[in-house]
């Protein structure tokens, strides 16, 4: 339970987001590393049905990251791996990410205020 | 979550890229090997890439899924082709019987081409899923209060 030093859900589902997005980049190095292995199934990491449900019960540390088979059709030797996704999915994850930073500096910033007024806000 | 798997996951895929980059080259330098027939003719090589289950680390609920995305791929092992390779009929050789005959490797080289591009294709990839990994680090070092 990571929220314990800010208590607010708000800075917690920004943790747990960043948590998703990284185990996504984690998933796109793994299938892209995989990429001429026979019979390998490209992995889908999802997060965001679990974290919107963890956010609507007010924990979202309860969330939980699926992983699933991607069902996309094989190549010959039994591997599904499109670099394009990949690709496309690395870049997402990685522009999500850089908007859940944004977010976390937004909620510091807040926190700098709180604590030194206005005038240390830069 | 190690701090830099994307990176080392990567980096699996470009080993096994590197590798069969060597395989390859290996086997075009052989592929005018000739033995006595009585002999075998030089075999090509094959890479047998395999992925690299994850590990499970800690007891969270993410524990299990950082499991199931998986640790990148590595070479299981190399594969060995027919050594019959191909009979040609070359009596000044000095290996050659009685019938003239010698015993050559028989590399496909268009095979080994098509094999390069995808080696090629595929260490590409993987170098630049670390840059986008490294876009990620950078942005997490930049949070400041």
């Amino acid at each position: 339970m990571t929220s314990g030093m800010f208590g607010d859900v708000a800075t917690s589902a920004i943790y747990e987001s960043m948590q998703g997005l990284w185990d996504e980049q984690q998933s796109v190095a793994n299938n892209v590393a995989n990429i001429d292995t026979p019979n390998y199934k490209a992995k889908d990491v999802n997060f965001e049905t679990s974290l919107a449900q963890a956010i609507a019960n007010g924990d979202p540390s309860q969330m939980q990251v699926t992983t699933t088979d991607s069902t996309a059709p094989s190549d010959q030797v039994g591997n599904n791996v499109s670099l394009g996704t990949e690709m496309v999915q690395g870049e997402t994850a990685g522009m999500q990410f850089q908007t859940m930073v944004d977010a976390m500096n937004a909620k510091f910033q807040l926190l700098s205020t709180a604590i030194n007024g206005p005038s240390s806000a830069s | 979550m190690g701090l830099f798997d994307p990176i080392s996951t990567a980096v699996t895929g470009v080993n096994v890229s590197q590798t069969w980059l060597d395989t390859i080259s290996e086997n075009i330098a052989n592929m005018n090997d000739v033995t006595s027939p009585s002999q075998g003719a030089y075999q090509t090589r094959f890479v047998v890439a395999a992925a690299i289950p994850g590990e499970v680390e800690g007891t969270g609920p993410g524990a299990q899924a950082e499991a199931s995305v998986g640790g990148g791929s590595e070479v299981a092992g190399i594969a060995l082709g027919s050594p019959d390779g191909v009979l040609e009929y070359d009596p000044t050789n000095p290996l050659a019987d009685k019938q003239g005959m010698v015993r050559s490797a028989n590399v496909n080289l268009g095979d080994q081409m098509s094999d390069m591009m995808m080696a090629q294709n595929g260490y590409e990839a993987n170098l630049a899923t670390v840059s986008q990994a490294e876009q990620a680090y950078q942005a997490a070092l930049g949070m400041h209060i």
